[in-house]
């Protein structure tokens, strides 16, 4: 491998000129202004309840080094990440990871929220050796059987990290698929590792989801990411979820510690084995202990979450406001700091912010302290 | 002895020599049922036609003539007919089953039997479930013993349990059609295969065939040669050293093959015959991929003669041969080669075009096991282990916060876990009732439900039995505390 292969590149793209030629690496500023403007109102109707399929491709064309060390490895790399964090952010929601390889695809791990068997079963695919061709129409079929498993008011989507330019299906093509897709409301989500071959393309558009090129890794974290926040639902989506299930049965189960490990239920279904934990979750329904939670009770399908797992899915419905930039005075509402020469205030309580907690308390806390402090609580 | 009429029962309308589970008797056909004695032990079991749902005879090929009476409750009857020879034996069946046959039709015309409720048509899995089904219990013991305990004693219906044991999971896959390979013109080698000054080229059945399809001058020339004057790797060496093979691959890379390839002797070209271009597939599929006019060639000239440009024939070559190819390709059977002319030869043939010293050893891809998800990875406990819990601490970084929020924190147990005995027992009769729970959810019926119960209840006594056992010696009371969720669980569905 040539030295200028080895580097890592991304420090280069921070990197701009000013008028005079003169180089200047992006701010946090900067990149705080650039997230403003990509964020998206709130009070809008969203899909919190999301199953996605993640598809890897691992046919031939994988095995490019391209980027490095192969399209396989950084894909699964990149999806690893990408699924920690959607499980994160929408804790409501499943994932399941499906393979395609040699003209077929396998389903590697079943629709769950457990991040620990997804991250492992891309570990497994990574490994392999990529062979044979990319069918695309099996591997879109394959997962919308995965995701068959979810409810009838879940968001559906499949988001396939693409190598192969080319797809080899059996006739009638990838039209039976795209009757699927339509037919489940399922968005179809790609980013392709090498080019934009016009029929993926076209695919995506008619089920309503995106399709994108990565440059780079970097480039293709960043598309994944822009995939992490619950979609707005159309108005067709919306009411069809009010009139088939307006209202969603939930359980908070209660937590139990006890002194020695007790056996819980797989959280994935019956025929697995059973896991021994110190810290269980019991269903409110049927008793059944569960070692973690957010999950379904496998014994009465029961969803089971906590308040903080809503609370989480409930910033994407209200988000935190953009916080007006005004003239630096006084100290920083959040570390009591000096402001520096811009500063962030809050539309309600018009409590200012340095850059950084600007930062934080749209990223991370999702609630404005000074309108918790005025209020008691909520955003 | 052969099947008489006694004159002293005035009812019997047939008899005739049958065991019943390695016990020699007679059976006796009435008009009121059939009826069966034993010869030495004062045994005797009664079938009136009123408790009979169906009669069923083995086939004429089987070594046993066997008779089943199934009872509309409770377990068939099955007979063995007792002749001298399987003939005989057979005849008699066939009148029995006559007899019956005929006892049955005139009750019901009479309205003494009422006729036999359809049975309930079971939805019946697909082919593919019944495997995936009969894989699961071949490979899971406990699950197999599971279902032998609760399906085969009848506590739960074969699709409930199931449906309670597999959960919503994805449905089996259907067998996937993959379409033919687009790999018919076997021309490059592939990648990693040619090294230096050597092209190697791996030859499958597959590929053979491949190119047979799309040179049908190569098969024929395979067909006359092999193996009467040259084997099989002398005739590839051949066909990849040939002007034939590299003809269409540029000037420079012929003229640097001109030096090596066999151009005075062309085997493929003599038998190469008009019309082996010829596209095979319907018109509006060679319309579509014909690349050698276009519609304003075709709207000028109405001939379905290929426009050949004089300028440069060896163009017209390349595109009948791409015009083939796709043809092949997007037609409607994968190409195959006739049965006769299959080659007999091994799977892969590793061949040098040219002789040189060092031969690389070809390497062998072992794939690994992409799918393979080790089983115990998931018994790890999902989540942060935490002995103690820095609140300040979390407080100050985003995967801190995180995983206060989270709930996905195992405290650091004080106790151990119980021995292995008890676990097992333990984890045995939690997922039997986790099972019988969730089954309950989809049994429809009452007797099934009732069913359930009970044998919710059976387990609820053995779990008060292990309890009373571990809180009975003070060295084992602590084990008494790992059937608690359990019982619990059992005592919550008792309840509703």
């Amino acid at each position: 491998m040539k030295r200028w292969e080895k580097a890592d590149n991304s420090a280069w793209a921070a990197l701009q000129e000013d008028a005079e030629g003169r180089l200047q690496a992006r701010s946090a500023q900067q990149e705080t202004k650039k997230r403003k403007r990509q964020q998206a109102p709130g009070g809008v109707a969203r899909g919190l309840i999301r199953y996605v399929a993640l598809v890897v491709d691992a046919s031939e064309a994988a095995k490019e080094p391209d980027p490095r060390p192969s399209r396989l490895k950084t894909a699964c790399d990149a999806l690893a990440t990408f699924c920690g964090d959607l499980l994160a952010a929408n804790p409501l929601g499943a994932c399941c990871v499906v393979a395609a390889r040699d003209g077929g695809a396998k389903v590697a791990s079943d629709p769950s929220s457990a991040r620990r068997s997804h991250a492992d079963a891309l570990t497994a695919i990574s490994k392999a050796q990529p062979k044979g061709p990319l069918s695309l129409a099996v591997a879109l079929s394959r997962a919308l059987d995965a995701l068959s498993s979810a409810p009838e008011h879940a968001l559906r989507e499949i988001v396939v990290v693409a190598s192969n330019l080319a797809t080899r299906d059996a006739a009638p093509g990838l039209d039976p698929v795209a009757d699927r897709l339509l037919h489940y409301g399922c968005r179809l989500h790609v980013a392709h590792l090498a080019a934009e071959p016009y029929v993926v393309r076209r695919l995506a558009e008619r089920s309503g989801g995106t399709f994108s090129v990565a440059l780079d890794r970097g480039h293709l974290d960043r598309i994944l990411a822009e995939r992490i926040p619950p979609p707005p639902l159309t108005a067709k989506d919306a009411a069809k979820f009010s009139e088939r299930q307006p209202l969603v049965e939930m359980g908070f189960p209660t937590l139990r510690k006890d002194p020695a490990p007790q056996c819980a239920a797989a959280a994935v279904s019956l025929d697995r084995p059973p896991v021994w934990a110190a810290t269980t979750y019991t269903c409110p329904r049927c008793e059944t202990r569960v070692a973690a939670i957010p999950t379904e009770c496998p014994v009465c399908d029961l969803p089971l979450v906590s308040a903080p797992h809503l609370a989480r899915s409930h910033h994407h419905l209200f988000p935190v406001p953009m916080f007006v930039e005004k003239s630096g005075e006084g100290e920083c509402f959040g570390c009591r700091a000096a402001l520096a020469a811009e500063a962030y205030a809050c539309p309600r309580c018009s409590s200012a912010f340095c850059a950084d907690c600007d930062e934080f308390v749209h990223t991370v806390l999702h609630n404005c302290p000074g309108c918790c402090g005025a209020s008691g609580g909520g955003s | 002895m052969a099947a008489a009429k006694p004159a002293d029962d005035s009812d019997l309308l047939y008899r005739f020599r049958a065991a019943h589970k390695k016990r020699d008797g007679w059976c006796r056909i009435t008009a009121r049922g059939i009826e069966w004695q034993s010869d030495r032990e004062n045994k005797a079991l009664d079938v009136p036609y009123a408790e009979l749902a169906s009669h069923e005879v083995s086939p004429e090929d089987h070594p046993k003539a066997l008779l089943r009476l199934s009872r509309s409750e409770g377990k068939a009857l099955v007979l063995t007919i007792l002749e001298a020879t399987p003939d005989r034996a057979y005849a008699t069946l066939c009148d029995a089953k006559l007899a019956i046959t005929a006892c049955i039709r005139r009750r019901r015309r009479r309205g003494e039997q009422q006729p036999v409720p359809e049975r309930k048509k079971q939805p019946t899995a697909k082919r593919a479930e019944v495997m995936r089904r009969a894989k699961l219990l071949q490979t899971d013991e406990a699950l197999q013993k599971r279902h032998k305990e609760l399906v085969q004693s009848g506590a739960v219906d074969e699709e409930a349990f199931w449906a309670a044991a597999t959960g919503r999971r994805a449905p089996a896959a259907e067998k996937v059609i993959k379409a033919p390979s687009n790999e018919l013109l076997v021309d490059a080698p592939r990648e990693g295969e040619s090294t230096g000054r050597t092209v190697t080229f791996s030859l499958s059945p597959e590929k053979i065939a491949f190119v047979f399809s799309m040179y049908p001058a190569v098969r024929r020339a395979h067909a006359a040669h092999v193996p009467k004057d040259m084997s099989e790797a002398q005739f590839w060496v051949k066909y990849f050293q040939s002007r034939y093979f590299w003809r269409d691959k540029g000037r420079a890379v012929l003229e640097k093959g001109q030096a090596k390839a066999d151009v005075a002797d062309d085997l493929f070209a003599r038998h190469e015959e008009p019309g082996d271009d010829a596209l095979q597939v319907a018109p509006e599929v060679r319309k579509a991929v014909d690349l050698s006019r276009t519609d304003a060639d075709r709207f000028i000239s109405s001939s379905q003669e290929d426009v050949v440009d004089p300028a440069a024939p060896a163009a017209t070559r390349v595109l009948r041969k791409f015009n083939r190819h796709a043809a092949l390709v997007l037609g409607a059977d994968p190409p195959s080669i006739p049965s006769d002319e299959l080659p007999v030869k091994s799977d892969h043939v590793a061949l040098d075009l040219k002789h040189h010293d060092s031969k690389k050893a070809s390497k062998k891809r072992s794939v690994a096991a992409a799918f393979a998800i080790e089983d115990e990875d998931l018994d790890r406990p999902v989540g942060v282990q935490w002995s103690e819990v820095d609140v300040e601490q979390a407080l100050t970084n985003k995967a801190g916060i995180d995983a206060l929020i989270s709930l996905d924190r195992n405290v650091a147990s004080v106790q151990p876990p119980p021995p292995k005995s008890t676990k097992e027992q333990v984890e045995k009769v939690a997922g039997d009732v986790r099972l019988l729970v969730r089954a309950l959810r989809f049994t429809q019926g009452t007797a099934k439900r009732q069913a359930i119960l009970k044998k919710l209840r059976q387990l609820q006594a053995f779990i008060d039995q292990r309890v009373a056992a571990f809180t009975s010696k003070p060295k084992h009371a602590h084990l008494a505390a790992f059937f608690k969720p359990v019982s619990d669980q059992v005592a919550r569905a008792l309840r509703k």
